[in-house]
């Protein structure tokens, strides 16, 4: 189905409020969750590779957290609720 | 040394003596004691706002997600008990991410208990006998994240 054009008086709005960069997941360091642990989570959560998975796992352990995933926030929030589920302290930013 | 997990075909094998498995069969009594005591800092470690400083989007997400979460820890700790409760000697790939995540989720809520809060509490008095589960149970992680790291 489709309907014949017709034209129309577009309204304008102000776009640049939409131009979202999505929601980072960040992962924060905690001094209980073993550092190996952490490297199988991100691997199997996130299909990174052993070399991507312990860059970020150090990241955590020497600067604090970091940000292990950015995209839409339902994708986001699906992941954060992925690493809750692992035990990591992970929390929403947007990006 | 006997080592508790190995890798196998079918997933991984695993042997505990009688009172290790004695032993684990109380985690998931300890952990549905923290699900219903809101102020127990073990309960705050296992919730983890994920919009710390936004209590609108945190409610929200909790509403969708809050009983997932649960749903998966409930799944995860019946897996755990019926594979101890069976004497299995072999577990699924599925079981064994169980076991992972309940092993985890213990060592959080001991810890949390303990008020460990600084890295170093590895070494700190290891008299404590809560301290020794603590260890115990990070040494059963650790073996178990090396059989499933292999797998990957």
């Amino acid at each position: 189905m489709t309907t014949a054009p017709v034209e129309i008086e577009e309204p304008s709005i102000d776009e640049s409020h939409l131009e979202s960069r999505g929601w980072n997941v960040i992962v924060w360091d905690d001094p209980v969750n073993l550092m190996s642990y952490v490297v199988y989570v991100f691997r199997r959560l996130f299909g990174f590779t052993e070399a991507k998975a312990t860059r970020k796992m150090l990241e955590v352990h020497n600067a604090g957290k970091s940000i292990v995933v950015t995209a839409p926030r339902e994708k986001a929030e699906l992941d954060c609720h992925r690493l809750h589920h692992y035990g990591l302290w992970a929390t929403m930013e947007e990006a | 040394m006997r080592r508790p997990f190995r890798v196998h075909r079918d997933g991984v094998a695993v042997r505990l003596s009688e009172v290790e498995r004695q032993f684990l069969l109380g985690l998931p009594y300890l952990l549905e004691s923290v699900d219903g005591a809101p102020d127990d800092p073990a309960h705050q470690r296992l919730h983890v706002a994920a919009y710390p400083d936004d209590p609108a989007a945190q409610a929200e997400m909790t509403e969708y997600s809050g009983s997932q979460l649960a749903e998966a820890r409930a799944t995860d700790r019946s897996r755990f008990s019926a594979a101890l409760e069976a004497e299995q000697s072999v577990l699924s790939p599925e079981e064994a991410e169980s076991w992972l995540t309940v092993l985890g989720d213990t060592r959080l809520a001991l810890a949390a208990r303990l008020g460990i809060e600084e890295p170093g509490w590895e070494v700190a008095d290891e008299e404590d006998p809560e301290r020794i589960t603590l260890g115990f149970l990070s040494y059963l992680q650790d073996q178990l994240v090396t059989v499933l790291m292999g797998r990957l």
